[in-house]
């Protein structure tokens, strides 16, 4: 399907708020994965971010009436499943001090199954890049993450984790500069074994 | 910073750089060739940059299964379109059970959503069918549910489910009245233990505060204002009771009557052992006694007919009683009772007394 642009979610937001149901479940179906996606990233429990996203939904169906009108949509629905697969996670870690796998922060990781590059010879380009974003500090991943898999703005990566748009550039700027430093390397490599 | 002092990070970290790159936006695009065909000095440092984000725009993420979004997506819908059942809404209750029966319904309609502005047609919202039963006063129905399972209603008493079941999901219906069941074992193994069964295979009856799940088993319940009853005949029979965000269960065993007491608010799930056939006698319109004690009998017409009865003499209690009383007339049952206990009785609302 053709993903949804800002300027008709926006739309749809409007048409929700006044209380039609398939403007909601379209937005439902438009950002149902990506925010899938993100939520596992975060917290890596695939029945968690189910439930978080359907309770995130339902829960804005019934407060329809109070809500305001929001500029970006999925940057609002991003924040909004941050900020309840946190709580959720607080709650687990409350409750179920056998489970070590929620930590304090959320932590995202970025797997092979991301950067399959289909070209050979860039294995060990694409195993590289993969090391060097998992030795990225949790917000430098997240907002790459957010960057280069969901297309946000710096304004909207700050707005979903919180942070003010310099911060978010400055994350975001220092983390490429790595990943630049250690593929330089790489090439470099290349070209002397090519020579 | 001019673009013309931009180092490699620079180009990088710009977001216009990214859309042009990235997202191939047409006007970043234009701006980006034209500049780099004006600065040749730059272009190390500008194919460098387009390198590393093209690497990183090589990230992909795995799709989604198709049939997750459609059961997620009927999920919501659902509770969208909640029939307004003020104790059992499905909304509230989102991530303890799956609500899979409406998977079918709803995937079709998932699938509508693909395609965008669809919403925009002005064609009716698709709702959930369902179904209602209901009796008047005095009147007994007997259904055979989707799924071959036998329910008798009671007088005053209202079913509701969704009018397609699928095989192999949950079954559930919302009861307010009094109902016995029969349900039938849709398990491809022999479940017995229903606390561990998987949600699939179960039958819930939400009967206000409570959730009644079986496998396969007879039982009554009984959800009017301020009483809310269970009796199970047989097989096993666990309830729920959600408070305060968090669930309570009870197991039934055969012949254990459960009572939901709002009032006690420590422990308002209680269960005590009752002559559980009594329980189920009004399904055939008349109560049996075999040698049936007295008291068994009184706690019937407290439980099922909400009566506070008093004795004055409390011996009438061992009595025993055989015979067959029409159960339709509470009236008629009483009269007929109080002459095989061979006393008077006499009844103002629900207070009855027997001297």
């Amino acid at each position: 399907m053709q993903p949804l642009t800002d300027e008709h979610s926006a739309q749809l937001w409007e048409a929700f708020r006044g209380g039609e149901a398939r403007a909601l479940a379209t937005l439902f179906d438009g950002y149902y994965e990506a925010l899938y996606h993100y939520g596992l990233k975060l917290t890596g429990d695939e029945e968690l971010v189910k439930d978080c996203i359907q309770n995130l939904f339902q829960k804005l169906w019934r407060r329809r009436e109070g809500l305001r009108a929001v500029q970006v949509v999925k940057a609002y629905l991003f924040k909004a499943l941050r900020r309840h697969l946190g709580d959720e996670t607080k709650l687990l870690r409350q409750h179920r001090y056998l489970l070590p796998a929620y930590s304090d922060s959320f932590e995202v990781t970025y797997s092979h199954e991301e950067f399959l590059i289909a070209q050979q010879g860039d294995a060990e380009q694409s195993a590289r890049l993969l090391a060097a974003l998992n030795r990225l500090s949790k917000r430098q991943r997240e907002a790459l993450y957010l960057k280069f898999f969901d297309g946000f703005a710096y304004e909207r990566i700050a707005e979903v984790m919180g942070l003010n748009t310099q911060s978010v550039r400055n994350l975001i700027f220092n983390a490429l500069q790595v990943l630049r430093k250690v593929l330089a390397v790489v090439m470099l490599l290349l070209c002397g074994l090519a020579a | 910073m001019p673009y013309t002092a931009y180092s490699t990070d620079d180009f990088l970290a710009d977001e216009s750089f990214q859309s042009f790159v990235i997202d191939h936006d047409p006007a970043a695009t234009q701006f980006w060739r034209a500049w780099a065909a004006e600065h040749p000095g730059k272009q190390a440092e500008f194919d460098e940059a387009v390198a590393l984000l093209q690497l990183l725009a090589t990230g992909q993420l795995q799709t989604l299964p198709q049939s997750l979004k459609q059961a997620e997506t009927a999920k919501l819908w659902q509770a969208m379109h909640a029939v307004p059942e003020p104790k059992a809404q499905p909304a509230l209750r989102v991530g303890q059970r799956a609500r899979r029966w409406a998977g079918a319904a709803l995937g079709a309609l998932a699938l509508g959503f693909a395609g965008v502005g669809l919403w925009q047609r002005a064609t009716s919202p698709p709702t959930l069918a369902w179904t209602s039963y209901a009796t008047k006063a005095g009147e007994r129905r007997k259904l055979t549910l989707p799924d071959g399972s036998r329910v008798t209603l009671n007088a005053n008493s209202v079913l509701k489910l969704a009018t397609t079941w699928q095989p192999g999901h949950a079954r559930e219906v919302w009861l307010t009245g009094e109902a016995f069941f029969r349900v039938q074992h849709t398990a491809l193994v022999q479940l017995t233990a229903v606390a561990t069964a998987p949600a699939n295979v179960k039958f819930t009856v939400h009967a206000g505060p409570l959730d009644v799940a079986v496998l396969g088993t007879q039982f009554d319940v009984l959800n009017r204002p301020g009483r809310t009853k269970v009796v199970l005949q047989s097989g096993q029979v666990q309830l729920r009771h959600v408070r305060a965000g968090r669930p309570e269960t009870l197991l039934l065993k055969p012949g254990e009557l459960a009572e939901f007491r709002p009032a006690a608010t420590a422990a308002p799930l209680a269960k005590r052992p009752v002559d559980a056939a009594l329980y189920a006698a009004w399904t055939s319109g008349n109560l049996d006694f075999a040698d049936t004690p007295a008291a068994a009998v009184f706690a019937l017409l407290e439980d099922t007919y909400g009566l506070h009865i008093t004795l004055r003499n409390p011996a009438l209690r061992q009595q025993k009683l055989s015979g067959s009383v029409p159960s339709q007339d509470l009236d008629v049952l009483l009269a007929t009772l109080a002459k095989s206990l061979d006393t008077n009785v006499h009844r103002t609302g629900n207070h009855v007394r027997f001297d």
